[in-house]
């Protein structure tokens, strides 16, 4: 062995971990930064026998080399994570679209809708106390006049879900095109970083941030490629690919059965204009409430307007007004979806409210009766509202529940990911002691060599 | 290797606990001061549909409650009216027997009679009451009297109703004829109460003594028909009294119930919110204290 071979062991320890604590600095530095994953320097014993350091030495000499700066990060679990959030943003915007539904539709809100039929039924009783009463007449034709409105509003705002959910899709499209283009930048210059042999580490946590981001919108497969690059597809359609993306649309196409609540489908095209069904994420839950969740609400409300509607005014067809008049509707159904009035029939005409029943006498209230006991039927409109309230308040509470767990779930995945992942000071600590410690003993290395060399040199001058 | 704790990694738990803890205060916070449990149908959807009914059942005691008031008012009226008409024919028949006893005067005899025709007018007033603007006696027709100026009865055989609970009518009042009668030819009971006090009042300007005891009878069968009204008033009454006993009763269960499903245990929600507060410092006095620890602490 050369005697300057030594020099050199000490040299590549000092190199070694002068590099470590490089990297723990850095770890340190980015212990807040999100989507940073802690680094390490990987170390191997230099093979005397394959190969010598410095050039012109002979080739036993040893040291240590380093092999890689590894960026840890359990793939499995953050994959995991990112499925998880996906799922997570998708149930937490199912269970706050419906929470508006419910908000909207009432039930409880004293001033709602049954509230407002309850009135109403209540002012047939009142009119069937005093059929002879103008006042009381237009009291009730006043009453009927607010419960139409209140559907009428209530279909409204339904529609106005349905049309801040739509802008809501078409923003994420938007990010999610953003974020596929970021990413594909990002890879590209990944690819550039790997051709001349560069550290590609940060340029891949920031793409995989955008990565988790962009699972947060809509679940998408993605594929690491063997230069670091990700592939990263939607429903079998590629979105990044190569350094390349492509984007998605949202269309809006008439369609025969939305069409008789004055709504459109909403499709997710593909880059070649291919119809997309998404799973998870925030785009998938927009997209189900515009298909689903938003026009069954709607629905709901319309037949419960609708059995008020008809059972109301086949009661009422009976009746004869203090006019004679019989056979007229009190409440009218449309033109447009949703829509609920008083009809023609008696708007503004409270003599045609018909409180008689038919061959008795004028200031006869039998069908007035009649009417009222609709509110106490258990067939009747309010026992519709009640179970139609019922059943979507099931359904918040399920959306609530399952939005919990799987926030909790992503959190847990989250963390497990993190663990991996994550930098934990008193460790970068501890490693910066030891990284510390055995730069000082290369130091302390190469003066110990310094000293037998020159005790040699001294060695010699006293021999010749 | 065990689980790694990371820095991030227990900021993000930290936070986590920091909300978790808040908002459970928050909402015992809330629970405490509205004193209600259920605020949205999803909160409980079980109980919620219960509590709308109970709402909406409330809200039809309230008005049966008020259909009820009114069906008094129309029995109250009614009764006022039968009892009036009795005694004017009490009057009209003390008079009667006056005329028939004694051997009285032409002039005299005038004077009684004319004293008959103008209870028979009064009779035909009362016989006109009407509650809320509307002829009691004229049963559903849509008159404003019962009887006109001649006696004619203007009215229907329609019985005025009202629901007074779900699936429950009342009739309240009486029609004319079952009171004063009708004119019918051909009936034995043709003729109305004013006929009849004008025939007697004929009778005794005539001096027709016979006339004048047939004219007594009259008037008692007349006193029977109203008697007998009354009675069936009175009972109506009576019934009604119970029927609003039977609605306040009613009420108070409902709103127990109400009140059971909706309205927080104060006692049990005070204790709830006090723990949960306990819990919320605790997690935040932790927290103080584990986010100063590291090995820099320790280290020179």
């Amino acid at each position: 062995m050369s005697s300057f071979g030594s020099l050199n062991i000490a040299y590549t320890g000092l190199n070694a971990h002068q590099k470590r604590m490089n990297i723990i600095g850095e770890n340190i530095a980015n212990v807040n930064t999100e989507g940073y994953h802690r680094q390490r320097v990987e170390l191997s014993p230099i093979d005397t026998m394959a190969r010598g350091l410095v050039a012109g030495v002979a080739r036993i000499s040893g040291g240590v080399e380093i092999n890689d700066i590894a960026r840890l990060r359990d793939k499995t679990l953050s994959d995991h994570a990112r499925v998880q959030r996906g799922i997570s943003e998708a149930r937490s915007k199912r269970a706050e679209t419906l929470q508006q539904l419910e908000q909207v539709v009432g039930g409880l809100n004293p001033g709602g809708l049954h509230d407002q039929m309850t009135s109403l039924f209540n002012s047939f009783d009142d009119l069937a106390a005093a059929p002879n009463d103008p006042a009381m007449r237009q009291v009730t034709l006043q009453r009927a006049e607010s419960v139409a409105e209140g559907f009428t509003r209530t279909s409204i705002a339904i529609d106005q879900i349905r049309d801040r959910t739509l802008a809501s899709a078409q923003d994420n499209v938007q990010q999610i095109n953003s974020l596929t283009t970021q990413i594909a930048t990002i890879d590209a210059e990944i690819l550039g970083a790997y051709s001349i042999d560069a550290d590609p580490n940060a340029l891949m946590d920031k793409r995989d941030l955008l990565v988790t981001n962009l699972a947060a919108m809509a679940a998408v497969d993605i594929t690491d490629t063997s230069e670091g690059q990700v592939s990263i597809s939607l429903d079998g359609q590629l979105l990044v690919s190569n350094g390349k993306a492509r984007h998605l649309t949202i269309e809006l196409q008439p369609d025969a059965t939305l069409g008789q609540l004055g709504y459109d489908r909403v499709v997710l095209l593909s880059p070649n204009g291919r119809e997309l069904n998404v799973k998870g994420g925030e785009l998938a839950a927009d997209l189900d409430a515009l298909a689903v969740t938003i026009p069954d609400g709607r629905r709901d409300l319309d037949a419960v307007a609708a059995e008020l509607a008809n059972q109301v005014n086949a009661a009422h067809r009976n009746g004869v007004g203090l006019d004679g008049s019989s056979g007229n509707d009190l409440f009218q159904l449309g033109p447009a979806s949703g829509e609920l009035t008083v009809s023609a029939d008696v708007a503004g005409q409270p003599d045609k409210l018909g409180a008689a029943a038919a061959g008795a006498g004028q200031f006869d209230n039998e069908n007035a009766r009649l009417m009222a006991q609709l509110a106490d039927d258990a067939a009747g409109p309010l026992i519709a509202f009640v179970e139609s309230v019922g059943s979507l308040a099931v359904r918040v509470s399920a959306a609530n529940g399952s939005a919990d767990a799987a926030r909790a779930a992503s959190a847990q995945a989250d963390s497990l990911a993190l663990s991996a992942g994550g930098v934990s000071l008193d460790e970068e600590l501890t490693d910066l002691i030891t990284a510390q410690r055995s730069y000082e003993a290369s130091a302390r290395l190469l003066t110990s060599m310094d000293e037998m060399l020159q005790t040699l040199i001294n060695t010699g001058r006293v021999g010749r | 290797m065990g689980l790694r704790i990371t820095d991030q990694g227990l900021a993000n738990s930290r936070a986590a606990w920091i909300t978790e803890g808040r908002s459970a205060s928050a909402a015992a916070e809330q629970e405490v001061s509205t004193g209600r449990r259920i605020d949205n149908a999803s909160d409980d959807p079980g109980a919620s549909a219960q509590l709308m009914r109970y709402d909406m059942r409330l809200q039809r005691i309230d008005q049966y409650q008020r259909n009820t008031a009114n069906a008094k008012l129309w029995v109250a009226g009614a009764d006022t009216a039968l009892q009036s008409v009795a005694n004017n024919l009490t009057r009209a028949k003390t008079i009667a027997v006056q005329a028939g006893n004694d051997t009285l005067g032409a002039a005299e005899d005038a004077a009684l009679a004319s004293d008959i025709r103008a209870i028979a007018s009064e009779i035909r007033t009362i016989a006109n009451s009407r509650v809320s603007g509307r002829a009691i006696f004229a049963g559903n027709a849509g008159t404003a009297d019962a009887y006109d100026v001649n006696g004619i009865y203007l009215g229907d055989n329609g019985s005025v109703e009202m629901m007074v609970d779900t699936g429950q009518s009342v009739t309240v009042g009486a029609i004319g004829p079952s009171v004063f009668g009708v004119t019918n030819p051909g009936d034995p009971m043709n003729g109305t109460v004013f006929e009849r006090l004008n025939e007697l009042a004929d009778a005794i300007e005539a001096g027709d003594t016979n006339l004048v005891r047939t004219g007594i009878e009259a008037v008692d069968g007349a006193l029977d028909m109203v008697g007998s009204t009354q009675g069936q008033v009175g009972s109506t009454s009576q019934a009604l009294d119970a029927t609003e006993l039977r609605h306040s009763g009613e009420r108070l269960a409902v709103q127990g119930s109400v009140s059971s499903i909706r309205d927080v245990d104060m006692a049990e929600a005070i204790v709830r919110l006090r723990s949960a507060e306990a819990g919320y410092e605790a997690t935040l006095s932790a927290t103080a204290r584990g986010v100063s620890r590291s090995l820099l602490d320790f280290l020179r």
